[in-house]
């Protein structure tokens, strides 16, 4: 028998292998082995051609069959299947790496890269990645790109000026939150503060704002050309750090943040907050209202204060009425925020009205908030009073079915301006919001000459003042709305008087200059870090 | 008049402190006008500015603020009781809320002789904001379907309540300590009382809003923390707690609590009732969160009970009994770890129970895999107690989520116990969640590794070399690792580790054990554990940092040596500049070969491995192939992939110097590459199927 057959036959039987294992067998004793007893018995030698070349192929196979298990458990082999995958060289002829296959399935690496990798296991004995590539395939990828470097690059070319006042918004379309940061805008311009707009969140610009020639860093749109993929393929805290990186970049002497979900986002987590922190030498935050949601619940932004207070120089509210709840709620200190009188577009002068005029006029979003559906209320009990009603729908959280409305209520359609509406066709703006801060839409309104009726929320009397006398109790109380709406119906004198107290306010309180005068005291404290 | 305090624990609960104190002061308001006292204590222990201003403007309802510097609250809720003006004390959070009817519930009962000394009350419901969103129904622990070792998994009685301060001059409330895992100082306390059939109930009609913080802002969760030792869980009170229950008159008919199945009763849920959805809307006014109870739809929301799951009574009963006395020598092993894994444990055993020439008692924690246990032979020949880990598992139905806590239980009664393990897969998933526990406090804790050769993938090496990392990060007593002599050279690569080599009998016990048992039949081989518990450690070296692994024949010279490092090599007279990050690997034939590659290609600047293997949370490796085409491309993701939950490995030689100054972070190593390769003609290439290897802290996950 030659050396090959010998080992051949041992290995085939395993008794034979355990006799090996025991050393009471050289090679010789099982040479006689086979000849005296063996062939006897039935055995044969295997032809060595088809037996394992070596061990780590006998121990891979056999694991398959449970047997190298017993043995190794047993102690009788030197070690298992994981040795015998490294150590071709080692007391036992065990095969090595190369002669893996398996290892070479699961990792999909090459031969020579497998070795390297066992290189590190030999360097690192326990850690490294071999043993996860042994129980776990190992998992390749392409290259990570969220393109922090390269944004980082673009916006230093494209927007190389220092931007002095940075306002931070979701996108501009038509929203409250995109009017008060373009009123920033125009104020931070008019104090030589070079302002830009930052678009967190989604790249929309509606015409409106895409006229006026502001500064714009839209951020999902820059992210697209950079990269070539959309900005909502980020996750979240992919887009917050893209943010914080850029904000980084642009080292603004102010930030003011209004109302985006990645701004909030970014200024509220422990590391980019401190980032943040340290890029902006000034950092303002704007609050407005809660939102009530119909099944009664409250959320807003307003709920990160807590976690934004350590980072946020004042926070900016449009009424004094929230600033107070936020106190109340968040011991907010005084010193920490501001309410500021937003100013009204423009204040054309007085247009005279129809004299015989028996319309009313309701204009904002159709949803829950607005409270659209109770205008069918109050007109089924006007029926001498036709009601036009402007709008969209934008939650979609209260859908009207226009069908099951009064005669008596016709749907205008979408509005994008205020003179759009037949405001001279109307005698009173009946304003049904069950909350708000201050609605736009009254500031507008109230600068054409229409008298308002109104539940006094949010922050309308820090407009129309606590003794409003077109004030219903609250924003169900549709009683209310239909006396003062008879009153102003019956009584064009009263709807003129109020009219005109209307515009009186908006000129001596909402005027552009008066709102750039109370930004430059907002910034008067931070004077040093605005130059 | 019944009179009582209020205990309000601050820190630096800041704006939060706030919905706090309001829902508080309408509490005591309504207390008040029925004409009842309240004294309010306000322990701020350690609060910053803020959070005292906010505190100091609640002077309605304070009647003192005590700032005191414990750094715990446990401790300083111990002070506040001391300090309190009355007995009965409500103990409270600087961030939860409470149902208007909190004091004026409990005050009224009083009244009407309704109030037991020698119970704590807790609130009917614990209702979860913010972060989770639940409700559980308070159980009495009087309650016939509570049964006390449920404890030994789950926490039911917080120490928001309401309770006679004798009590806890009977029974202290326990501290909590980070460093040693001991925790969950309620969770104790409450183990210690029912122990001494002190009863938990509740204040029917009463709410606890508890307050859970989002992720991504708590900085406060301290995960790995375990209740401390208890009498409840001795084996002679696993007894009484039996009769007790055997004897009451009041044993439910609903199920039988000796034979049941998994999770039963689950009996008494339902939806919160109109009480509860008024207080949602009075704290919702100080708290807006909490009205988030209303967005869930209609039936969704349902008070639920705790779980009571009899099958953690059962395998408590199963791992404590015949816990005798004895001090303990707890020894861990796989049995698919362990090469003669039978022989090797009795070896253990029997060198446990010589130990010292001392009583002790070994306490075997097995993961059996195909070994059957024979709990009477072990117990007749080495006195041991046995645990199967896949039998607590299997038998007793024991879900993940709460297993290893369960496991831990009769090692946290063994304070002081001496812990052996041998490189168990038990011991590894223990130690992964509780390695401060098992660190700091037990006489000795240790891995023996049995493996014969060195083999990197050894199931046994890898759990210990796991250990070892998670003991250096936790900063402690050094891990230590008992092993074959001939292995500790390559060892002793890791800085991880304390390594102590086998004891000569030791050495020849575990090879006559594992290497010559066929070889001779009969024979005993044993080993003293005195010896091997009080070898010193052997000596080792430290190892080098990775980015001086150069190959020989290069000559290297460090210029920068940070986490991102800078090194000149030469080698013919060429000096080129290699920039390596401090946690990669690379195998050391890699330097010399990019070396010459640079030599021989005079039109590349940065010569680059071509495969990275990164390292992600978890000790998980992500691969990839890279193209160099676009070489600022490779840069920029190494950037991003520092951002997110990816370590990669990062290693450049270079033609000349990137940047004047050299990178001292990763972050600055990947944006200098990356401006770098922007100029005109800066090309990149890479040695085929070159491997670069990040590789953990200490070389060891």
């Amino acid at each position: 028998m030659t050396p090959e057959e010998i080992s051949a036959y041992w290995q085939a039987y395993p008794d034979l292998a355990e006799l090996w294992a025991k050393g009471v067998w050289d090679d010789a004793g099982f040479a006689d082995h086979y000849r005296e007893h063996g062939q006897k018995e039935g055995r044969s030698i295997p032809q060595t051609s088809l037996a394992p070349k070596n061990w780590s192929d006998w121990l891979y196979f056999s694991e398959m069959n449970d047997d190298t298990k017993w043995w190794w458990k047993k102690g009788v082999v030197e070690s298992g299947l994981f040795h015998a995958l490294l150590y071709g060289h080692d007391t036992l002829n065990k095969g090595s790496i190369q002669n893996s296959a398996k290892l070479q399935e699961a990792s999909s690496l090459s031969q020579f890269a497998l070795e390297q990798v066992a290189k590190n296991a030999q360097d690192f004995p326990g850690g490294g990645p071999l043993g996860d590539i042994l129980s776990n395939d190992l998992q390749w990828a392409p290259p990570k790109q969220i393109g922090v470097l390269q944004m980082r690059e673009a916006v230093r070319a494209a927007f190389s000026e220092h931007y002095g006042y940075v306002i931070l918004l979701p996108w501009l379309e038509s929203g409250g939150a995109e009017l008060v940061g373009s009123w920033h805008y125009l104020a931070a311009k008019e104090l030589g503060l070079n302002p830009l707009i930052i678009l967190g969140d989604k790249p929309n610009v509606t015409t409106r704002f895409a006229e006026q020639g502001f500064n714009i860093l839209n951020l999902p749109e820059l992210f697209e050309a950079t990269m070539a993929k959309p900005y909502s393929d980020l996750a979240r805290e992919e887009r917050m750090e893209v943010l914080t990186s850029v904000i980084e970049v642009l080292v603004p002497d102010v930030l003011q943040l209004i109302h985006s979900y990645i701004g909030y986002s970014a200024l509220t987590a422990p590391a980019s907050k401190k980032r943040i922190r340290t890029a902006c030498k000034t950092i303002f935050v704007s609050a407005f209202c809660p939102h009530i949601h119909p099944s009664g619940n409250y959320d807003g932004y307003f709920r990160d204060l807590p976690d934004l207070m350590d980072v946020v120089d004042r926070f900016v509210f449009d009424n004094d009425w929230y600033l107070g709840e936020m106190a109340n709620t968040y011991a907010l200190p005084a010193s920490q925020a501001e309410a500021i009188k937003y100013p009204v577009v423009d204040l054309p002068s007085a247009k005279p009205l129809k004299k015989k005029r028996n319309k009313v006029l309701w204009a904002s979003r159709f949803d829950s908030q607005k409270n659209p559906k109770i205008v069918a209320e109050i007109a089924a009990k006007m029926p001498e009073v036709e009601f036009l009603m402007y709008g969209r729908e934008v939650m979609g959280d209260d859908q009207i079915i226009w069908e099951d409305m009064p005669e008596n209520v016709t749907h205008g359609g979408e509005f994008f301006n205020i003179d759009e509406l037949p405001i001279k066709d109307c005698f009173a703006f009946p304003y049904t919001s069950k909350f708000d801060g201050t609605p736009n839409i009254l500031l507008e309104i109230g600068s054409r000459g229409l008298p308002i009726v109104t539940p006094n929320i949010g922050g309308i009397a820090g407009y129309l003042g606590d003794g409003w006398q077109l004030y219903v109790e609250h924003p169900e109380d549709i009683s209310g709305y239909i006396r003062h709406l008879k009153k102003l119906l019956k009584d064009a004198k009263l709807g003129q008087t109020l009219a005109k107290k209307q515009r009186s306010i908006l000129k001596k309180e909402r005027s552009f200059e008066a709102f750039t005068a109370s930004i430059e005291a907002l910034l008067a404290p931070f004077k040093d870090a605005c130059k | 008049m019944l009179e009582a305090s209020a205990i309000i624990n601050i820190h630096r609960e800041g704006a939060l402190l706030v919905p706090t104190l309001r829902s508080l002061a309408l509490a005591k308001q309504r207390a008040v006008e029925a004409g009842f006292a309240l004294e309010v204590l306000v322990i701020a222990d350690n609060a910053n500015a803020e959070t005292l201003k906010i505190a100091e403007g609640f002077g309605e309802l304070i009647d003192r603020i005590i700032p005191v510097t414990y750094a715990d609250l446990g401790a300083s809720r111990e002070f506040g009781i001391a300090e309190a003006a009355h007995d009965w004390v409500f103990l409270h959070d600087g961030d939860d809320l409470f149902s208007s009817n909190w004091y004026l519930q409990f005050f009224e009962m009083a009244k009407r002789g309704e109030i037991d000394a020698r119970t704590v009350y807790h609130t009917a419901l614990f209702s979860r904001f913010g972060n989770e969103q639940n409700i559980r129904q308070m159980i009495d622990s009087w309650d016939t379907r509570f049964h006390p070792l449920f404890l030994a998994s789950e926490w039911y009685y917080s120490n928001k309540c309401v309770l006679n301060r004798q009590l806890f001059a009977e029974i202290p409330m326990p501290y909590n300590n980070k460093f040693t895992g001991i925790g969950n100082e309620d969770w104790t306390w409450s183990c210690h009382t029912i122990h001494k059939e002190i009863r938990h109930s509740y204040l029917p009609e009463t709410i606890c809003f508890y307050r859970v913080k989002p992720a991504l802002t708590s900085l406060g969760l301290t995960p790995g923390m375990i209740h401390g030792p208890s009498p409840l869980f001795n084996p002679d009170s696993l007894l009484e707690i039996e009769i007790r229950r055997a004897e009451r008159a009041d044993k439910p008919l609903a199920f039988c609590d000796t034979l049941t199945n998994k999770g039963q009763p689950v009996q008494g849920d339902g939806p919160p009732a109109s009480w509860f959805w008024d207080e949602v809307d009075i704290q919702g006014e100080f708290e807006s969160i909490i009205t988030d109870y209303r967005a869930v739809p209609y039936g969704e929301l349902r008070a639920e009970l705790p779980n009571l799951h009899y099958n953690v009574a059962a395998a408590t009963q199963y791992m404590m009994r015949d816990m005798d006395e004895r001090p303990k020598i707890f020894i861990f092993a796989s049995e698919k770890n362990l090469r003669a894994g039978d022989k090797t444990i009795e070896l253990m055993l029997s060198a446990a129970r010589d130990y010292n020439q001392q009583s002790h008692q070994p306490v075997l924690v097995l993961d059996e895999g195909d070994l059957v246990i024979s709990d009477f032979g072990l117990m007749g020949r080495f006195g041991a107690k046995v645990i199967g880990a896949a039998h607590v598992a299997r038998f007793f139905k024991i879900e993940d989520w709460y297993y290893n806590r369960l496991m831990m239980r009769p090692i946290v009664q063994s304070h002081g116990a001496i812990l052996i393990d041998l490189g168990s897969d038990i011991f590894n998933k223990l130690f992964t969640e509780f390695h401060r526990v098992l660190l700091e406090n037990f006489a000795q804790t240790i891995s023996i590794l049995p493996d014969t050769t060195l083999d990197p993938l050894s199931p046994a090496l890898n759990n210990i070399a796991r250990n070892a990392g998670l003991a250096a990060a936790h900063g402690g007593k050094p891990y230590r690792i008992i092993a074959r002599k001939a292995l500790l050279p390559t060892l002793s690569k890791s800085t991880d580790w304390q390594l102590v080599s086998f004891s000569e009998d030791m050495e020849s016990a575990f090879t006559a054990m594992s290497r010559h048992r066929f070889r001779a039949v009969n024979g005993t081989a044993s080993f003293d554990l005195e010896t091997m518990l009080a070898t010193p450690r052997a000596p080792h070296r430290n190892r080098l940092p990775m980015h001086h692994r150069v190959a020989q024949r290069l000559n290297t010279r460090v210029i920068s040596n940070h986490e991102a490092a800078l090194t000149a090599i030469t080698h013919g007279k060429i000096r080129y500049y290699l920039y390596q990050t401090a946690n990669t690997w690379v195998s050391p034939d890699w330097y010399k070969e990019a070396h010459e590659f640079l030599s021989n290609n005079s039109h590349i600047s940065l010569v680059v491995p071509q495969i990275s293997l990164s390292l992600r949370e978890g000790n998980r490796y992500r691969s990839r192939w890279h193209n160099y085409s676009a070489p600022e491309q490779v840069f920029s993701s190494w950037y991003d992939q520092l951002l997110s939950d990816e370590t990669p490995p990062m290693l450049v030689l270079a033609r000349e110097r990137i940047s004047e100054q050299p990178p001292v972070t990763p972050a600055a190593l990947a944006e200098a590459l990356f401006t770098y390769c922007k100029q005109a003609g800066k090309l990149a290439s890479a040695c085929n199927e070159t491997v670069a290897i990040a590789m953990p802290k200490g070389g060891h996950p």
